[in-house]
């Protein structure tokens, strides 16, 4: 029984060491691809950042200047990570569309935080990035689950992606335009009920606050924000204004502006959902926020004015 | 709690450490732990079903006493009929009740008439055809007499629940697993060890080999209309590797945990994919199972005794049993049916026995009819896992139709080099040990330490850097 368990704590010292050991290489790996990863083509001066919302609205394929950087499921908490890496690599982005409607400083996205799937998929894509403060937040959220993201697959995880991808497989796994051309619309509607109101209570005071660090991350560095709202099916009822969203965001932020792409006019067949414009909606809504852009959108003073302006035009 | 989880990486060495350190030799209190162990390993998946597990363990404790204690033949009948028919109906309860609903209404609408029918929402209790038929071979060798009933209802519960076992099998035996379970056991350093490699190895099977495949499998199954033939033939191919990596890497977890019990656990895969026919792989894949069949129903309907009518009624009932147990779909009942229509022509003609032994024994490799044997069985086989895996019979029937088509031969659209290498360090691993228990169990015996450990983190290396998905192993839904 000695010798049994002597080997066996000798045979897991050694995979212990072989997981550290892959860990120090996959991070520096990582580091090295950081480059493949987060630099953007020097034409690319504005990105948006987000979650499923804006991937799947913006193909940035059709609009000039801009990258889509946006992410799946992904809460500000990882998207500030995103964002740190993406301004150490790209001196040249000039502002940032950062999507943001209530909820996603609500409550569910604590789930997409500290939830142990997400928590997963995120860990495996940031975890390289991560800071102390990252490691605190997630221990104190849900330690359990932590502890069995970080048994070691991660970084395998991490080496799987870094060995096996190509570098354009690789930057999509952290976030761009999503094409989906799919439309489960007509199974999903009559499962909504129109007019859904958010209740404040749903508020979280921790992802409001992740987005006021993003913020002060974009200010600190020079780069503009512009908070957008993509596309909604109708069915999900009146959004709250832009004004009251601002609002929310504090004495610091009250001048940001704010591009509510709510009421685009988009068809039914052009939502995959009612969050979520489809291929084809994507298509014709990149090609009128291009023509916006290059109509000198971000020139003009009252950006916000001109955007419900054009808008009530095309209706 | 899967094998192939964290959880379970805490979980094992705990209750090893308490077993053999704590326990000391104490029978007693080392089968409490197994049972509480056990019902807390099942707990982990649903607790409300450890209810359902401890009701039919009682059930069939009571019913095996009763059995032997009964003076006469017809009271022995009784309890073995009770045991039996509240086993089965609950497992037709749980498993069956939807499919043969739904059957029934298709069948009334066939004939003009609807139905109306109600479904119920069932979860299926994991494990439950395999716990079901544990306690079933128990009160059925009870009554043959083969068996005396266990008075002491701990040991009877750690054979009906031993962990290791509980959920996917193998299906073990009263006369085989009871003795050990009663007998004190003594740590044995080789077993152990040799425990630990069945588990490496099985991890391997089901991490490396049958996850990788998966990924490929699951994007060719679900959009098998805008695949090529190649395409669909290659998604065939990795869906039998797929399926032998998970539950014979579930097989060999299970016996390797058991054996760092120091119990000894029925083999239940015996490298089937070099069969050199079918009656062969069938005696080599899921054994524990097939043998379950054979002695508990097809020997008692006759066997391959009596009229040629009775040898193709017992065959087909047997497989058709069997795709039966592997879940209430009319896929699987085809899978049974079309083995059933590859095996019937060598019992009829007696041949199903010529291979009995292992192929190329001693020899490096196979001859070329040998060789030729392996990949036509293989072939047959391929086929009728496209009935297992698809959804429905008729999306079966278009993926075969896909196959053989003229875009056969194409080069495949999706070609997994990775998993394609994989596959072929791990046919060329498993054909070296096809001797052994377990193609690794002498693997790099003779090897130097260090160049042998060097293999063995090899393998632990590759596990963790394929261990990103983690998929549920397939026989658990059974």
């Amino acid at each position: 029984m000695k010798k049994f368990l002597s080997q066996s704590a000798v045979f897991v010292l050694v995979t212990v060491i072989l997981i550290t050991a892959s860990t120090y290489i996959t991070a520096f790996l990582i580091q090295k691809k950081n480059g493949v990863i987060h630099s953007l083509p020097v034409h690319k001066t504005y990105i948006i950042i987000g979650n499923s919302r804006p991937a799947l609205a913006f193909n940035d394929s059709l609009i000039n200047n801009v990258y889509n950087f946006s992410s799946i499921a992904e809460s500000y908490f990882y998207t500030y990570l995103k964002a740190e890496q993406l301004i150490k690599a790209n001196k040249h982005i000039d502002g940032v569309f950062l999507e943001y409607n209530m909820e996603d400083i609500g409550h569910k996205r604590d789930d997409w935080t500290w939830g142990k799937g997400m928590m997963q998929n995120n860990n495996i894509k940031y975890s390289y990035a991560m800071h102390s403060y990252n490691y605190k937040v997630l221990l104190e959220k849900n330690p359990g689950d932590l502890l069995a993201v970080y048994s070691g697959q991660i970084f395998f995880r991490q080496l799987k992606n870094v060995m096996l991808l190509d570098s354009a497989a690789l930057r999509s796994f952290y976030g761009g335009y999503f094409f989906d051309e799919s439309s489960v619309m007509n199974s999903t509607m009559n499962k909504i009920s129109v007019n859904q109101k958010y209740d404040l209570k749903n508020i979280s005071s921790f992802q409001k606050g992740q987005l006021l660090r993003l913020l002060d991350l974009f200010r600190n560095n020079n780069i503009k924000v512009y908070l957008i709202r993509s596309p909604l099916h109708f069915t999900n009822g009146k959004q709250f204004s832009p004004e009251t969203l601002i609002g929310y965001l504090g004495e610091r932020n009250k001048d940001l502006e704010y591009l509510d792409f709510n009421d685009y006019p988009a068809k039914t067949d052009e939502f995959r959902d009612p969050a979520h414009l489809n291929s084809r909606g994507s298509r014709k809504f990149s090609i009128f926020f291009n023509q916006l852009l290059n109509d000198g959108l971000l020139l003009k003073k009252n950006k916000a004015q001109v955007v419900r302006n054009e808008l009530s035009r095309i209706q | 709690m899967l094998f192939n989880s964290f959880a379970f990486a805490v979980f094992l060495p705990v209750v090893f450490i308490l077993y053999w350190l704590v326990a000391r030799g104490n029978l007693r209190f080392q089968n409490i732990l197994l049972l509480v162990s056990s019902y807390f390993f099942y707990a982990c998946w649903d607790y409300r079903f450890l209810f359902l597990l401890i009701f039919s363990t009682l059930l069939d404790y009571f019913s095996g006493i009763k059995i032997e204690a009964a003076k006469t033949k017809g009271a022995k009948k009784f309890w073995l009929w009770l045991s039996i028919g509240v086993n089965l109906g609950f497992l037709s309860a749980f498993k069956y009740f939807n499919f043969f609903a739904a059957s029934f209404a298709e069948m009334m609408g066939g004939m003009g008439l609807k139905m109306d029918m109600w479904t119920l929402k069932i979860i299926l209790p994991v494990g439950i055809s395999f716990y079901t038929f544990h306690g079933l071979s128990y009160v059925i060798d009870i009554y043959k007499d083969r068996i005396k009933p266990e008075r002491d209802f701990i040991n009877y519960s750690v054979f009906v629940s031993f962990f290791p076992l509980l959920v996917a099998g193998p299906i073990e035996r009263a006369r085989h697993l009871l003795p050990q379970i009663i007998k004190k056991r003594a740590f044995n350093y080789t077993k152990a060890i040799d425990g630990l490699r069945q588990i490496l190895w099985g991890l391997f099977k089901k991490i490396v080999i049958a996850d990788s495949c998966a990924e490929v499998v699951n994007q060719i199954f679900n959009n098998p209309g805008e695949q090529s033939g190649s395409t669909l033939a290659l998604g065939a191919v990795l869906f039998a590797f797929q399926i032998y990596g998970d539950f014979s890497g579930y097989s060999d977890i299970a016996l390797g945990t058991a054996r760092l019990f120091g119990i000894e656990l029925l083999r239940n895969f015996a490298f089937p994919y070099f069969s050199r026919d079918i009656a062969e792989f069938w005696r080599r894949w899921h054994i524990s199972l097939s043998s379950w069949f054979k002695d508990y129903l097809y020997i008692p309907l006759g066997g391959s005794k009596g009229s040629t009518w009775k040898k193709v009624r017992n065959v087909f009932i047997i497989f058709i049993v069997s795709g039966f147990w592997h879940g209430a779909n009319w896929t699987f009942i085809i899978w049974g049916l079309l083995n059933a229509l590859y095996i019937l022509p060598s019992v009829l003609i007696k041949t199903n026995r010529n291979n009995l032994g292992i192929v190329a024994k001693g020899r490096l490799l196979p001859t070329i009819r040998e060789f030729g044997l392996i990949c036509m069985t293989f072939g047959l086989t391929v086929i009728a896992w496209i009935f297992f895996r698809s959804k429905s019979v008729g999306a079966a029937l278009n993926y075969v139709s896909g196959i053989f088509s003229e875009s056969l031969f194409t080069v495949p659209s999706i070609l997994p080099l990775i998993t394609l290498f994989l596959i072929t360090v791990f046919v060329v691993i498993e054909w070296i040990g096809r001797e052994d228990q377990y193609a690794l169990q002498n693997f790099g015996f003779k090897w130097a330490r260090p160049v042998r450990w060097s293999f063995y983190f090899a393998n632990v290396w590759m596990i963790l850097f394929f261990s990103g998905n983690q998929h549920e192993f397939i026989y658990f839904q059974f």
